[in-house]
């Protein structure tokens, strides 16, 4: 397997040293000519000088024999592109970003980007979930734009506490799918009884995220 | 109707002028503060300054959604791309146009369908004038 990975950022560092370790075959891109030289010293001779959007560098580092380019520059428009001459020059079959721009997400799954990794999202989510008494999570965007998976904990003093999911006015395009209580995931059904601690697992929009989280948590 | 421009060069300058004539309401984006600052002496447009790398912030504060043309001229190649497909795919604006001088990139897109222009300031004056015409 044959990996070229776009821009040695940190996250492009950490990868190409864990797939060299599995045993892929790797090459690194980065215009930075005295990180290239640092890690040649450090990875030995998988560093390609340059511009990962640019034709003829993506030929020296043998795009066209890839199994898989991963573009994990700081730069959405630099990622974008290289991406996409790997796939429309080189046919790669398989190409992965990382985007820094939330919003861009939808638009790389769109322009046929293989595998998608909302950087910012995930560091986001992670320090969400650590942050005291915060109710709402998110656990991840889906493909359907604006559409959300969340995690949603029930706090004692809600309103909704004692009721059933039938006896409660849900906003229109939110759906509970899981109720987790101590522990014990069950799925949502009409009859379902929401207690205080339970946490909520559910689909919503960006535009009702709010309002479910009012629904749910309000006094 | 109306237009938004990103880059504030030679180019936009040529187009500007034109696109009044026709009626335009002209929002030019860029991020380099005193040649937009020029601009503004020079015509009556409205301008936003980009000031962090988060372009499609200032994208929605230029109304992208309702403009019906999108010029996308400065002189990086790459934030050209990136904002015409923007432009063309999340906000669809009916008319996107391009600037790229890499000629390898060139081909890319516009076999991926974006109306590109090269180096030549003819052949943007002209791709305009027929597209307004159309």
């Amino acid at each position: 397997m044959y990996v070229v990975i776009v821009g040695c950022s940190a996250e492009g560092y950490h990868l190409s040293k864990g797939l060299l370790a599995s045993g892929y075959e790797v090459v690194v891109i980065d215009k930075n000519e005295a990180r290239c030289h640092l890690l040649y010293n450090e990875l030995g001779s998988i560093m390609v000088h340059g511009d990962g959007t640019d034709q003829n560098i993506l030929e020296a580092a043998g795009a066209a024999r890839s199994d898989m380019l991963i573009a994990t520059t700081r730069t959405d428009q630099t990622n974008l592109i290289a991406c996409q001459t790997a796939k429309q020059i080189f046919n790669v079959p398989r190409t992965a970003s990382i985007v820094v721009d939330t919003k861009n997400e939808p638009l790389f799954h769109m322009l046929g980007v293989d595998v998608v990794v909302n950087s910012t999202h995930l560091a986001v989510t992670q320090l969400e979930a650590k942050v005291q008494g915060k109710p709402l999570v998110h656990l991840m965007n889906l493909r359907a734009s604006n559409t959300e998976l969340v995690n949603i904990a029930i706090p004692e003093d809600a309103a909704v506490i004692g009721k059933r999911l039938s006896d409660i006015q849900m906003p229109d395009t939110s759906f509970v799918s899981l109720i987790v209580k101590k522990d014990n995931p069950t799925i949502a059904n009409p009859n379902s009884v929401i207690e205080a601690h339970d946490e909520i697992i559910a689909i919503t929009t960006t535009e009702e995220e709010h309002l479910l989280y009012e629904t749910l948590t309000g006094v | 109707m109306d237009a938004l421009i990103f880059g504030c060069g030679r180019l936009p300058n040529m187009l500007i002028e034109y696109l009044q004539q026709e009626g335009y309401n002209i929002t030019v984006i860029a991020s380099e503060q005193n040649p937009l600052i020029e601009l503004e002496k020079k015509y009556s447009i409205s301008t936003i300054l980009i000031k962090d790398p988060l372009i499609q912030d200032y994208l929605h504060e230029a109304n992208m959604s309702i403009a019906e043309m999108f010029f996308a001229l400065s002189s990086c190649d790459n934030t050209n791309i990136m904002l015409s497909q923007i432009a063309k795919h999340l906000f669809n604006v009916n008319t996107v146009i391009c600037h790229i001088e890499d000629p390898n990139l060139h081909d890319i897109y516009s076999e991926l369908g974006l109306d590109v222009i090269g180096k030549s300031d003819s052949q943007l004056y002209q791709k305009t004038i027929n597209l307004i015409e159309a």
